[in-house]
């Protein structure tokens, strides 16, 4: 029973990143949405059992491209897409 | 058909609508006879904080009632006090929550369970959706 997280708050230190962070559970995955995507230049986000994904809109408007290879960088329809893959999906904002 | 939901309530009761909205989702769920856990985190234990005063004042005049109206908002904890009533008894509070805030146990509302990390990773795997406010 995997989770879909959405978080879109740009630091770690934020209360709803914290609190994500923290609750990630094995094979739940990791959405990286609005200012979200600028903890795509942080290491080490979260444990190697999460997949981490980050919208490529959001982070071309900003001018970013995620530090670390494994961050997967998605278009409109595949955010779609991830949404179906999930049993559930908590926004975090 | 009835689905298994849990409400993060993650707002301070008072400075948005959020937490209105919160608890008025809650409720209107369990109209619909779901089943409904409710998880205070973050901000969202100042909603269980006791002693919460309603801000309603004796009316004089229509004019005064309107005036209230807009400036009063309906004391969250005496609307969280009525869960019971509608079989809302799966009532949780984050443990790092209340001491982030350093808020003790006996000085809530409700009587909720503790919650650690654990137990919150295990509600949000065991309920169907999960809605955040």
């Amino acid at each position: 029973m995997a989770t879909l997280h959405i978080l879109s708050k740009p630091t770690r230190e934020h209360p709803a990143s914290r609190d994500c962070l923290r609750l990630l559970a094995k094979g739940d995955a990791l959405l990286l949405i609005e200012d979200g995507v600028y903890l795509t230049q942080r290491n080490r986000l979260a444990k190697k059992s999460v997949d981490i994904f980050s919208l490529q809109h959001d982070l071309h408007l900003r001018g970013l491209s995620p530090l670390q290879n494994h961050i997967k960088i998605i278009n409109d329809d595949e955010f779609v897409e991830l949404c179906t893959q999930y049993d559930k999906i908590i926004s975090w904002f | 058909m009835t689905k298994r939901m849990l409400f993060i309530l993650r707002s301070t009761p008072y400075a948005s609508s959020k937490a209105q909205e919160g608890v008025d989702a809650v409720l209107a769920a369990s109209v619909f006879d779901q089943a409904i856990s409710v998880l205070f985190m973050d901000e969202g234990v100042w909603q269980l904080h006791n002693h919460q005063q309603s801000l309603g004042i004796k009316l004089e005049s229509a004019q005064a009632a309107i005036e209230s109206a807009r400036k009063s908002r309906k004391n969250i904890a005496a609307q969280l006090e009525s869960f019971p009533l509608y079989d809302i008894t799966k009532i949780y509070v984050d443990r790092k929550s209340l001491k982030k805030f350093s808020i003790p146990k006996n000085e809530l509302i409700l009587k909720p369970t503790l919650a650690s990390d654990k137990v919150i990773q295990n509600l949000i795997a065991e309920n169907d959706i999960v809605f955040t406010y």
